[in-house]
């Protein structure tokens, strides 16, 4: 069975699994993972998360999806949004498994 | 007062003696290999620096761990140096811990959390509790007039030495053996490796290329005696502990404030209280860690405090020698300044290659041999923005300073329990609280306390309800919280988690929550209290040991306020397995969860109206002196009245009448706190003006003394 996120439709529920991922891991009790917005920032502004977060997001990250995301600098343009977490995971997803 | 520090201990990596220890850190040595004591091929990083070669006797009947083994280790060398006796005078003991044997039963008790081990109260797992460490101590090197366990994270050590001059200015104790003293294991390496704060290589403190810290363990130990007794009995001290000082910066429970302003009000406030100025300090031991932030934060700090000095002041850090011991760090480099005051000779930052811009200090590249070195100043700083600075000098180089010891108020309380969250009112009657507190009882900012865990909410909650509408300054009001077990369940699942998934999973959210000291943090960051924050334990007394705590950091003048109290939050493991091993033999009803506070505040030199609050610490009930009772007085317990009765039978207050909260909060580790605010309840509503709250576990009895009082006024010494 395909497990890839290659599709239009697949990403958008990869985009959603990710939020729901983000409000249950960081703990953002009564936020609505539909609310956080796939292109605004995690970090900083934004959400306001800070690299406590982003230590919980890349182990929880490696938990669901078997995706590693480096540590330090390159982890940065990967944690800029949901959108491009979301494909830096779909890009190292294996399209079978 | 002079504090003269008449012995000192190591157990490091680098050596198991003091001596052994700083001629390697002089000659540049790492005591770095890869950590062999459990199995660390899935973990990032597994360099560190292990100690070898000491082990413990078995089967003696006594809590044993290897971090008690390093302490007893220290402590000895601390007291054969200065060579007093615990046994024929009366000193003190405080060990700053976060560990104990935490390694010894990891496996264990995450095994029974799993319900893959029996629940059963092994007897082995007494070596669990913090006060495992005091225990032992008091059972191998003497009888100790007062101990205390104290925890502030990576600043464990400082704060145990600032207790003990804390407790100096107390005529009972003729000297006080203070330290810290951790150990490695798979929960704090996995830990640090979740927070990626481990360098995979030999850490380099300071360098442009840094990327964290090697953890170490060990233990450091020092003997403080009051100077006029030093001279009196003939013995030549080796320095003095001049000044220290500690605060919280109440911002983040991991990251370090980035202006290092706390750092730089630790340092600022430990050489204003020792008198001497930047011009006469000669070398820093800097906390050094080697974390891209850490490092940062402290150069910036030290530039703030030293000005122009900065470029003169040499600095090192220990911590890429023997690396980075936690609780133990802040007591080795204590001694580590001590040696250099009188061995003049400074020890490098190995691993120091090209020093970043940021951390633009005089660094110490290779060991310096220097014509004096007057003053030391040794930082540390935890989790939680726990803060700590010493000044460690030559003897009498600044002038000797007039310590005022300060008379202290009790004004607020709040209790959470089975029954929910208020003042003491009713704790007495009704009928018997069981289980856990209501949620509804812990109602906090949803976006504040995303980070906590259930300890930091009771924690925090309590401390919201006893500061609610008060005028306290926040910048020098503390918070200490005893808790006997700290959160053995969630450091239990934690360690699970690692078995079961690998140690890349662990989760860096949950082990900052595992320090002991973390509920404290949070209470700390959600409250924005900038005094001392620290945690004590000590199994059924934990409430007793914070307040009493408390009352001394204040009468010291190390805080203006605080607020202090114990928690003991729901567990399995402790419901189970600790509660009923811990349990004296009494019978008990089954443990509930409390959380409980008083406001305490150091009344100013002027008199003032209040109630006030002093404590007696005796190893005995034989042993205790209390002051007269008014007429009316009452005694207040959270234990069986029979009980509380045997704790004051050989007191004048014998024949007072007592009262008991334990059927209101049931039988846990910090019902000590809900005694106290019971007895302040019966003065605030005029029930009576003199109460006494009263606590015991096996060794030591405490007695708080609440007096409605129109004068408090501040006793002086010297």
């Amino acid at each position: 069975m395909s497990r890839g996120y290659e599709s239009t439709h697949m990403s958008a529920d990869l985009r959603r699994e990710i939020k729901e991922l983000i409000v249950k891991e960081l703990n953002l009790e009564g936020r609505d993972p539909g609310s956080i917005e796939d292109d605004a920032p995690l970090f900083g502004e934004g959400l306001g998360l800070d690299s406590l977060d982003a230590l919980q997001l890349a182990m929880s990250v490696e938990e669901r999806f078997g995706v590693r995301i480096p540590e330090g600098e390159a982890a940065r343009p990967i944690f800029r949004s949901v959108a491009a977490l979301a494909a830096h995971v779909a890009s190292v997803t294996p399209a079978a498994g | 007062m002079r504090v003269w520090i008449t012995g000192v201990g190591i157990t490091s990596s680098l050596g198991l003696a003091a001596p052994e220890t700083f001629t390697r850190l002089v000659k540049g040595e790492r005591g770095l290999s890869v950590i062999d004591l459990f199995d660390t091929s899935a973990q990032r990083a597994s360099l560190g620096a292990q100690v070898r070669g000491v082990d413990f006797p078995k089967g003696d009947g006594l809590p044993w761990s290897r971090a008690t083994a390093f302490a007893h280790r220290a402590a000895k060398e601390a007291l054969d140096h200065s060579g007093i006796d615990p046994h024929a005078m009366r000193v003190g003991l405080i060990v700053g811990g976060t560990t104990a044997g935490m390694f010894e039963n990891e496996v264990r008790v995450s095994q029974m959390m799993a319900g893959k081990a029996k629940r059963v109260p092994h007897p082995e797992l007494l070596s669990q509790p913090l006060s495992s460490t005091t225990d032992t101590l008091s059972a191998t090197l003497g009888r100790f007039a007062r101990t205390r366990n104290v925890a502030s994270a990576c600043s464990s050590g400082v704060t145990a030495l600032s207790l003990a001059m804390a407790w100096l200015l107390d005529d009972d104790l003729d000297a006080v053996l203070c330290g810290g003293a951790d150990a490695l294991c798979r929960l704090t390496l996995s830990g640090f490796n979740a927070l990626s704060a481990i360098d995979p290589e030999p850490c380099r403190p300071f360098d442009r290329s840094r990327r964290g810290l090697n953890l170490g363990e060990g233990a450091g130990f020092v003997v403080l005696e009051r100077a006029a007794a030093v001279t009196k009995r003939g013995k030549v001290p080796l320095c003095e502990l001049a000044g220290s000082a500690l605060a919280a910066e109440a911002r983040h429970i991991t990251n370090p404030e980035s202006d290092g302003s706390t750092a730089a009000r630790v340092m600022r406030e430990a050489l204003a209280r020792a008198g001497v100025g930047t011009s006469e300090v000669d070398y820093i031991n800097a906390h050094g860690t080697g974390t891209p932030l850490n490092d940062a934060m402290e150069s910036t700090a030290i530039t703030t405090v030293f000005g122009k000095d900065t470029d003169r002041v040499w600095v090192s850090s220990s911590k890429a020698q023997i690396g980075h011991t936690l609780a133990a760090a802040g007591a080795i480099e204590a001694v580590i300044a001590a040696m250099c005051v009188t061995e003049r000779v400074l020890p490098p930052t190995a691993g120091l290659i090209d020093p970043d811009p940021a951390c633009a200090l005089r660094h110490v590249r290779e060991a310096v041999r220097v014509p004096r070195v007057r003053a030391v100043v040794s930082s540390s700083f935890g989790f939680g923005g726990m803060d700590g600075a010493l000044v460690i000098t030559e003897p009498e180089l600044a002038r000797e300073r007039h310590v005022t010891r300060r008379a202290v108020a009790i004004s607020r309380a709040h209790v959470i329990g089975p029954r929910g969250g208020g003042d003491a009112s009713g704790l007495s009657s009704g009928e018997p609280a069981s289980g856990a507190a209501p949620d509804s009882a812990m109602v906090l900012d949803a976006g504040k306390a995303r980070r906590l865990d259930r300890a930091a909410r009771l924690c925090a909650a309590v401390t919201h309800a006893v500061l609610d509408g008060e005028e306290v300054e926040r910048g020098s009001c503390g918070v200490v919280f005893g808790s006997a077990f700290s959160s053995v369940d969630e450091a239990a699942s934690f360690v699970q988690r690692i078995f079961e998934k690998g140690p890349r999973l662990a989760s860096p959210f949950e082990f900052p929550n595992l320090v002991p000291s973390s509920p404290v943090g949070h209470a700390s960051i959600y409250e924005n209290l900038r005094g001392p924050a620290l945690a004590t334990a000590d199994l059924g007394v934990s409430g007793e040991s914070a307040i009493a705590t408390a009352i001394e950091l204040l009468a010291a003048g190390d805080a203006d306020a605080f607020v202090a109290g114990a928690i003991a939050v729901r567990s399995e493991l402790i419901d189970e397995v600790f509660h009923p091993l811990c349990d004296d033999g009494a019978t008990h009803a089954p443990r509930t969860e409390c959380c409980a506070a008083v406001l305490l505040e150091a009344t100013p030199p002027s008199d003032r109206d209040g109630i006030s609050i002093e404590v007696r610490i005796a190893r005995s009930a034989e042993e205790l002196s209390l002051p007269s009772p008014r007429a009316g007085a009452r005694v207040f317990g959270a234990v069986s009245k029979r009980a509380i009765a045997s704790m004051v039978a050989h007191s004048l207050w014998r024949d007072v009448a007592i009262e008991s909260v334990e059927v209101g909060v049931g039988s846990n580790e910090a019902t000590g706190a809900a005694a106290v605010a019971a007895a302040l309840l019966a003065i605030e509503r005029d029930e009576t003006s003199h109460a006494l709250a009263v606590g015991a576990r096996e060794g030591v009895i405490y007695a708080f003394v609440l007096e409605r009082s129109t004068r408090l006024r501040p006793e002086t010494t010297t």
